[in-house]
C-alpha cells in the first residue's frame, strides 16, 4: 500500500480492492505506522469517514463536569418554582461547558460533536455531566485547514458526527450546548374544592397555569441562551420531564439543544431521493456498499 | 469470490454476513478463542491508593475538621486492567496455536466494575487464518468483524489490539459535604470534593487508556461511570472500551452523502 | 403582543416576542429540518399547550358493557384545550402550520385523579408568504414526521389538522354461571368482541366527522390506541388520531419522484 492519499471508492474492482484488505490485515502486526496522531474516541467508523469529508477528525473522548450546590430546605412543599434548583442547575450547566471547552481547547480542537448531557438533581447537589469527541481540522499537505469555519471559542453541540456533516453541507453550523431548566412543585387544592370536583370533569386552571408557566419559563431560558451566543435557531431541542426522585410533587422540565447558525451565504438545498428499503431479514455482504460511506 | 477451502471444521461466533464478509476478505475463520481470568477482591484494596487532596471545612475555623478526602484507589484499578490483559494474553495464547494471524469480533464479559468480591473477565472471538501472513507475530484482534473491518481497513487503519482501561476515585464525606463543599452555603456554589472526584475519575481513565495505547489510536470508545457506596465512601469507576487501531496509510475526503428519504415502514 | 388569548400564561407573551423576531427553536432532527426548508417552509418555534383536567368518576356497572360518557368527554376536552393554547401559540406567531406535534398525557403522583395533557410541536411559516392555513383560517396541524410531510407534499396533499376521536369504554365482567358453563370451551365470548367492536367503531367515526367538517380529503397515518390509563382493566379508552389531509391548491400536478430500491447494509 502506498502512503500517499488514495481517493476511497476510486477502481471498481472490487475483487482486487477486496485483496487488498486482506493483505493489509495480513501485514497488520508488522505495518509501520503512518501517523503518530494519538485518539480516543466513540465515534462508528462512518461517523469518522463523514466528518473527514468536511475536513475534521476525532482527537480525544472530551467531558466537562458541573457539580453545584442547592441551599437547604428549598424542597419543602410550598408554591411555584423552585427558584433555587433552577440556579443551580444553570451554574452547573455553566461550569460543564466550560470544562468541556477548556479541555477540547487544551487538545487543540475545534469543537466537541456528539455531546450527551446527563442532569442528575439531588438534595443538596446538581451534577450536570457532558461527554463527547473532541474534533480538530484536518491539515493538507501544505499545512492549511480543510475545515474552513473559523470559531472564535469552541463549538460544542449534542447532534452526532452525522448530524453535523448533513447540517454544515446545507450551510448551517452549530456554536453552542444551550439549555433552559425549571422546577415546579404542584398547587395543592383546598380540601372542599377535591370533594366537590371529585365527579365532575373540570380543568384545574391553576395547575396548568403553574406547570404552563414553568414550561414557558425554561424555554425562555432557552431561548435566551441561543441569544446569548448569537445563534438564530435551535435543533432538535430535547425535552426531559420527569419528577424530582426524592420530591415526587415537584416536576422537573429540562430543555436543551444545540444553537445553530447559518453561516453560509443562503442555505443550501440538497438534492433529495426518494428510496424504498428492500431489506429482509437476511442482510448480504456485498463491497460496493463500502463505496456508500454509511450515508443515509 | 472465491472461497477458500478450509481445510478443517471449524467453529466461529460470526453471523452469516460477517461471515461471508471476512472469506471475501481472504479470512479463513479457524475456530472460537477464548480467555478468561477470575480473581477475588480483597477489601484492603478498596483502601490502597494514594490521598490527592483534602478539602477544609468553613463551617469550623479551628482544628482538623474536614469537608471531605479524595483519593485515587490504583490497587483496585491494577487488579482490573490486569484482568483483562491476562484474559486477553490467554485469548490470544489460543489463537496463535491455531496459526491464527488475528482475532475478529471480540467480546468481552466482565463482572460488574465495582464488583465488592470478585472480578471475572471473560474475552472471547474467532481466529482467522489470512493468507500470506508470516508467520510468528502476535495476532491481533479487534471488536470489529465483517463489513466493519474491511471499513477499518478501506479508510487506511489496521487493528492492534482490544483495549479496557479505568481509574476509581474515593470520595469520604466529611461535614455536610454537598453543602459546604465549596466552603460557602447556599446556591449555585461549585461543590469542589464532588467536582473534583468526578473528573478524576474520567481523566484518569482518558490517561490510561493513552498510556495502553502507546502511540496507537483507540476506537469506537464506550465510556462510562458506575457509582458505590461502601466503607464509608462513594467510588467512582470510569470505564473506557474500544478497539486499538494503528494508521497505515492517509486517505482522501470521502465523497459527501447524498439524501434520501426511506420511505420503508 | 397585547391580544395574547387570555389562557395562555404571561410567560408565553415575551418568549413569543422574542420568537418573532427571527430566532427559531424546533424539536425536528437535522433531517427533519432539512426536508421541512426543502418545502418551503421555515420554523418559527416550538409552540405548546397544556391542560390539567380533573377527570370525574362514573359509576361503572359490573356486568354491562357501555360507553362512559363522562371520561369520554374529558379525555376529549382535556385534549382539546391542550391542542387548541398550541394552536393560539402558533397563531401568535402567524404560524401557517404545527408540524410533528405530540400528544401527551401525564398522570403525576400526586394529581388524584387528575392528569395534564400536553400537546408539541414547531410552528412553520411558508417563506413565499403564501398562507398555508386550513379551511377554518387556523394554522394546520399535524403529527407527521418532517420524512412523512415532505413525502406527502410530493404527492400534492397539505395537512388540515390533527383528527382525533376517543371513546371510553366499560367492558362488562363475565357472571359466574357464564362463565362456568363456558369453562372447557373453544369459543368467542360474543359480548366483549362486540363492546371492543362498537368502541372502536366509535372512536374512528368521531375522528371521521372531524375530518369532514374540515372538508378533508382523507385521514394518513391514522393510529388506533388503546389504554387503560388509571382505570382498570375493564375500563379502556380507545384513541382513534390521525392527520387529515387535503390537496394542495398550488400543486402542479407533477408526479412524485420514483423512488429507488436500495438494500441498506448497516447493520
Amino acid at each position: 500500500m502506498s502512503s500517499s492519499p488514495v481517493p476511497l471508492g476510486g477502481p471498481q474492482n472490487v475483487e482486487a480492492d477486496l485483496a487488498e484488505v486482506g493483505r493489509a490485515l495480513a501485514e497488520a502486526q508488522w505495518a509501520p505506522d503512518a501517523g503518530a496522531a494519538v485518539t480516543t474516541s466513540d465515534l462508528s467508523l462512518d461517523e469518522i469517514l463523514l466528518l473527514h469529508s468536511v475536513g475534521l477528525e476525532p482527537v480525544e473522548v472530551a467531558f466537562g463536569v458541573g457539580c453545584t450546590s442547592v441551599a437547604f430546605g428549598v424542597w419543602q412543599w410550598g408554591m411555584g418554582t423552585v427558584v433555587d434548583a433552577r440556579q443551580a442547575f444553570a451554574s452547573a450547566l455553566a461550569t460543564a461547558k466550560s470544562s468541556l471547552r477548556g479541555r477540547a481547547h487544551q487538545v487543540g480542537a475545534v469543537g466537541v460533536v456528539g455531546v450527551d448531557v446527563q442532569v442528575d438533581m439531588r438534595p443538596h447537589v446538581c451534577t450536570v455531566v457532558m461527554t463527547g469527541t473532541a474534533v480538530r481540522a484536518v491539515l493538507d499537505e501544505r499545512s492549511h485547514s480543510r475545515f474552513r469555519v473559523k470559531y472564535h471559542s469552541s463549538f460544542l453541540c449534542d447532534l452526532s458526527a452525522r448530524d453535523f456533516v448533513v447540517l454544515a453541507n446545507a450551510g448551517w453550523y452549530p456554536l453552542d450546548l444551550v439549555a433552559g431548566a425549571s422546577y415546579v412543585q404542584a398547587p395543592r387544592r383546598a380540601m372542599g374544592d377535591a370533594v366537590r370536583q371529585s365527579t365532575q370533569n373540570v380543568e384545574l386552571s391553576n395547575f396548568t397555569q403553574t406547570l404552563y408557566q414553568a414550561r414557558e419559563e425554561a424555554m425562555a431560558d432557552l431561548q435566551r441562551g441561543i441569544e446569548q451566543v448569537g445563534g438564530t435557531g435551535l435543533l432538535d431541542a430535547k425535552i426531559l420531564d420527569r419528577p424530582v426522585p426524592f420530591a415526587r410533587h415537584v416536576v422537573e422540565l429540562v430543555v436543551y439543544g444545540t444553537a445553530v447558525k447559518m453561516l453560509a451565504a443562503e442555505h443550501q438545498h440538497p438534492d433529495i431521493s426518494l428510496v424504498v428499503p428492500v431489506d429482509d431479514r437476511v442482510r448480504a455482504f456485498e463491497a460496493t456498499s463500502l463505496r456508500t460511506g454509511g450515508a443515509e | 469470490m472465491s472461497a477458500p477451502e478450509p481445510v478443517q471444521a471449524f467453529s466461529s461466533g460470526l453471523t452469516t454476513p460477517d461471515f461471508m464478509a471476512s472469506l471475501s476478505m481472504g479470512l479463513r475463520p479457524l475456530g472460537l478463542v477464548q480467555g478468561y481470568y477470575f480473581a477475588q477482591v480483597s477489601s484492603w484494596s478498596a483502601y490502597s491508593g494514594y490521598p490527592v487532596r483534602n478539602y477544609p471545612c468553613a463551617c469550623y475555623e479551628v482544628g482538623m475538621h474536614q469537608t471531605g478526602w479524595l483519593g485515587r484507589v490504583d490497587d483496585l484499578d491494577r487488579l482490573w486492567t490486569g484482568a483483562h490483559a491476562t484474559a486477553l494474553g490467554r485469548m490470544l495464547d489460543e489463537a496463535a496455536a491455531l496459526g491464527a494471524a488475528g482475532v475478529v469480533g471480540v467480546t468481552t464479559d466482565m463482572s460488574h466494575p465495582t464488583n465488592e468480591n470478585s472480578c471475572e473477565v471473560h474475552v472471547y472471538g474467532t481466529a482467522v487464518a489470512v493468507p500470506g501472513a508470516r508467520p510468528g507475530g502476535r495476532p491481533w484482534s479487534t471488536q470489529l468483524a465483517g463489513q466493519k473491518l474491511a471499513k477499518l481497513v478501506e479508510i487506511g487503519f489496521v487493528p492492534t489490539s482490544v483495549a479496557y482501561a479505568r481509574c476509581t476515585a474515593m470520595l469520604v464525606e466529611g461535614c455536610n459535604m454537598e453543602y459546604y463543599g465549596s466552603g460557602r452555603s447556599g446556591t449555585g456554589n461549585v461543590v469542589q470534593p464532588l467536582q473534583d472526584a468526578h473528573e478524576l475519575a474520567r481523566a484518569g481513565a482518558i490517561e490510561a487508556a493513552r498510556a495502553l495505547a502507546a502511540g496507537a489510536s483507540l476506537y469506537g470508545v464506550t465510556m462510562w461511570l458506575d457509582e458505590a457506596e461502601r466503607y464509608g465512601g462513594s467510588y467512582l469507576t470510569c470505564s473506557l472500551r474500544g478497539s486499538l487501531v494503528r494508521r497505515a496509510r492517509s486517505v482522501a475526503p470521502a465523497a459527501p452523502p447524498v439524501a434520501t428519504v426511506n420511505l420503508g415502514p | 403582543m397585547t391580544n395574547l388569548p387570555s389562557d395562555l400564561p404571561e410567560g408565553a407573551g415575551a418568549r413569543l416576542a422574542e420568537l418573532e423576531h427571527g430566532l427559531f427553536t424546533s424539536d425536528l432532527s437535522v433531517n427533519e429540518f432539512l426536508l421541512v426548508k426543502q418545502l418551503g417552509f421555515h420554523p418559527l418555534g416550538l409552540v405548546m399547550g397544556s391542560s390539567i383536567y380533573h377527570i370525574g368518576l362514573q359509576k361503572r356497572s359490573w356486568g354491562s358493557s357501555q360507553e362512559l360518557t363522562t371520561l369520554t368527554s374529558a379525555m376529549y376536552n382535556a385534549r382539546e384545550l391542550a391542542m387548541n393554547r398550541m394552536e393560539e401559540e402558533a397563531d401568535q406567531l402567524g404560524a401557517d402550520g404545527v408540524v410533528g406535534v405530540r400528544l401527551d398525557v401525564n398522570f403525576y403522583e400526586w394529581g388524584h385523579g387528575s392528569a395534564e395533557f400536553i400537546a408539541i410541536g414547531t410552528a412553520v411559516k411558508a417563506e413565499d408568504g403564501r398562507s398555508y392555513r386550513n379551511r377554518l383560517g387556523k394554522p394546520f396541524t399535524s403529527d407527521l414526521s418532517g420524512q412523512d410531510f415532505w413525502a406527502l407534499a410530493q404527492t400534492g396533499y397539505m395537512p388540515q389538522a390533527l383528527v382525533m376521536g376517543t371513546c371510553v369504554y366499560h367492558i362488562a365482567h363475565r357472571g359466574l354461571g357464564q362463565a362456568i358453563s363456558q369453562l372447557g370451551q373453544n369459543q368467542e365470548l360474543a359480548n366483549f368482541t362486540q363492546a371492543m367492536y362498537d368502541a372502536r367503531e366509535l372512536a374512528m367515526k368521531r375522528m371521521q366527522d372531524e375530518a369532514s367538517n374540515l372538508s378533508a380529503a382523507g385521514v394518513v397515518g391514522m393510529r388506533l390506541e388503546e389504554k387503560s390509563h388509571q382505570w382498570g382493566e375493564h375500563t379502556i379508552e380507545f384513541l382513534s388520531i390521525g392527520t387529515a389531509v387535503a390537496p394542495r391548491q398550488d400543486f402542479d400536478g407533477t408526479p412524485p419522484p420514483r423512488p429507488t430500491a436500495v438494500i441498506s447494509f448497516d447493520n
